[in-house]
């Protein structure tokens, strides 16, 4: 079972210690605390946690400088440090950073986080250990081959030393061996032979045993030189490994820390965008709103204009139609030809077009302005009825009035066929015109109708254009509300035509038409032999067989 | 258990609940260690203060404040915790008068927190069986 990672907090507030005692033990952390620096370096030596978190500001001393401290030291160089402080100075991170602290807590901690906080810092710390720099490696493998060198050097030159002690020794058995033999051989010899021989196997012995003593010697020595080179070599590697892992640590904060100074420019740099693009969308968009603002201006102005221009035309259609109304009603009141009447009612059928025109105009941009557009068509609706009642009322009471004046014509004619007075009347007319009227003259009859239905005849002898001879009195005719009451003397000049042959017998030629106002003319020729048509004139003419 | 009961002068609120419970949850022991610890050691700090006042240290001051602070809101103290913090700021920029009135807040309040944790400590203590 893999042992618990160590945890070493250093930091003088008592309240403090016990919380992270009581989390980090209960995270599953082997937690160990000290209230100063001094203790804090003890510990950090002794204790070897694999993570230390540490408070900056204590009393009497200061957090970075312990911190830069431990980084310097080689036992204690390799721990990430995490700093916790409730400071609000601004440059908090960067001075941590450059005393070689690898993270940071702000108090006050959350202490339910802590634990996964420090698993965070040490899981940093394994993947960046487990990714080590090249350079050692090199370093390593060129010291690792330079022992490996001496060391086959040193075996060699042992091994030929062990081949000489081998060959010494061997030959010291053979000339034993030979001692032996000589000795057996040349028992009877003189001792002193033997003697010698052993003296100088004892000499060579003793030779052999200095060479061996001093090729030991001088191998040790020799081995004793490469061993302390060696050592002298590892400990410049090693040193040179410290500064270079000195230098790495020196390259990584200072890349941290350029890091981090990239980062925050860049942040500045972005926040700096983001303002110019927010103020340049602010601008456009303000410019937008002007624009749309001065548009619907424009707009609103534009409809109130249209409004104001429909309206106006439908109040002038409007009155348009309101005057041609009252000509069709003085048309009818006064008893003018229904021609009249209907081109007066074709006129205000226009204008009713017209003003509902105004109307449907006024509609469709009640329905683009999002008007009630029903509550506008229902009007328009109304007004369109009214009118097209209206205009029913007109031809009702002109279809009646051409009626009435047809009827009254007709009745006309045959009143005046029974009316005495005038009957007198046309007695008169016909004896004037057996009595002064000259061959192919014409005499003149001037009949005025009045509105009280009194009917005045006049009659004149004209001659060709002249007038002479007898003046007729007036005869005034009673009063008859069957006359048409009309302005208009074509009828009326109908009227007395028919009234006058109904009684009197005769032909009536109409040699012109012409409405000369209320005042007629009626002449009598006497027909020639050739029954020439009276010559025309402005005035109607009618020829009596007389 | 609510410490509601204690006497407290006007202003915020004088001990957050919600970190108490926290602790309380862990056990009695957690918080009456935290109890017996902020009240041996906030006097001491709060003592630090005025020396540093009197002998016109204000680095000092700022680092006692900074002390009383951090054990304040780890109790959930956090109206004294805020006047420290109030402290420790003027303390850093050193204008005498500003500092002098910050410290004159500490001590009563200092005074209600002790009593708001000492009841809390015995109505933890008196919820055991």
């Amino acid at each position: 079972m893999a042992a618990a990672p160590k945890v070493l907090v250093i930091d003088d507030d008592t309240t403090l210690q016990v919380l992270a005692k009581e989390y980090l033990t209960a995270a599953g952390y082997a937690a160990k605390v000290a209230e100063d620096g001094a203790k804090g370096r003890r510990f950090a030596e002794n204790f070897a946690p694999d993570i230390i978190l540490l408070d900056v500001v204590m009393p009497g001393c200061d957090g970075y400088e312990i911190c830069a401290e431990l980084k310097r030291q080689p036992r204690t160089a390799n721990i990430p440090i995490v700093l916790m402080t409730g400071s609000r100075e601004p440059d908090v991170i960067k001075r941590g950073l450059k005393a070689g602290a690898t993270d940071f807590i702000t108090k006050p901690v959350d202490w339910e986080f802590l634990g996964d906080r420090v698993r965070h810092v040490l899981d940093q710390e394994t993947s960046r250990n487990s990714a080590a720099p090249p350079v050692s490696d090199q370093t390593r493998a060129a010291s690792d081959s330079s022992v490996a060198q001496r060391n086959a050097e040193y075996q060699r030159e042992n091994s030929e030393l062990k081949h000489q002690l081998l060959a010494a020794g061997e030959r010291i058995d053979e000339l034993k061996a030979e001692l032996a033999s000589s000795a057996s051989a040349n028992s009877r010899q003189s001792e002193p032979s033997v003697s010698e021989l052993h003296a100088q196997i004892s000499e060579i012995e003793q030779e052999w045993s200095n060479r061996l003593q001093q090729a030991v010697s001088v191998a040790n020595k020799r081995a004793d030189q490469r061993i302390a080179r060696l050592q002298a070599d590892l400990d410049e590697k090693c040193d040179q490994l410290q500064s270079l892992n000195e230098e790495l640590e020196r390259t990584r904060t200072d890349a941290v820390a350029e890091k981090d100074d990239r980062v925050r420019e860049l942040r500045r740099e972005l926040e700096g965008a983001k303002q110019l693009e927010l103020q340049t969308l602010s601008r456009s968009q303000e410019q937008k709103i002007t624009e749309l603002v001065r548009a619907h201006e424009i707009n609103t102005r534009e409809i109130w204009k249209f409004v104001s221009r429909t309206t106006s035309e439908y109040r002038a259609s409007l009155r348009r139609s309101q005057a041609t109304a009252g000509e069709v009603q003085r048309h009818l009141v006064d008893g003018s030809n229904s021609e009249n009447v209907l081109a007066c009612l074709d006129t205000l059928s226009t204008s009713m077009v017209n003003s509902l025109r105004s109307v449907s105009k006024l509609s469709d941009w009640a329905l683009f302005a999002g008007r009630d557009a029903s509550e506008t068509e229902h009007r328009v609706l109304e007004l369109g009825s009214l009118i097209e009642e209206c205009v029913r009322d007109v031809r009702v009471k002109l279809d009646r009035a051409d009626i009435a004046f047809a009827n009254a014509v007709e009745k006309g004619v045959e009143i005046a066929a029974e009316e005495p007075q005038l009957k007198r009347a046309f007695s008169h007319l016909v004896e004037f015109v057996t009595r002064y009227a000259p061959p192919n003259g014409a005499v003149d009859i001037n009949a005025d109708c009045d509105d009280s239905g009194g009917l005045t005849l006049r009659f004149a002898n004209s001659g060709a254009g002249s007038t002479r001879g007898l003046n007729a009195d007036p005869v005034v005719c009673a009063e008859h509300d069957a006359f048409p009451q009309t302005g208009d003397s074509h009828e009326l000049d109908l009227w007395i035509a028919k009234a006058i042959l109904a009684d009197f017998g005769g032909t009536v030629s109409v040699a012109d038409v012409a409405n000369i106002g209320p005042a007629i003319s009626v002449w009598f020729a006497k027909p020639t032999a050739s029954d020439q048509a009276p010559q025309q004139s402005e005035q109607m003419g009618m020829s009596v067989a007389v | 258990m609510s410490i509601a009961s204690s006497p407290v002068r006007e202003g915020p609120a004088l001990i957050d609940q919600k970190i108490v419970d926290r602790y309380t949850q862990r056990g009695p022991q957690l918080i009456t260690m935290l109890v017996d610890a902020f009240l041996e050691e906030a006097p001491r700090y709060f003592q630090d203060i005025r020396s540093g006042m009197d002998a016109k240290d204000y680095s000092a001051v700022r680092v006692s404040a900074h002390g009383l602070k951090s054990c304040s809101f780890n109790l959930g103290a956090v109206r004294l915790a805020e006047i420290c913090q109030d402290l420790e700021d003027k303390a850093s920029h050193g204008a005498a008068p500003d500092v002098e009135s910050s410290v004159g807040l500490i001590g009563p309040t200092l005074f209600d927190t002790e009593e708001a944790l000492k009841s809390l400590k015995l109505s933890v203590q008196a919820s055991q069986p």
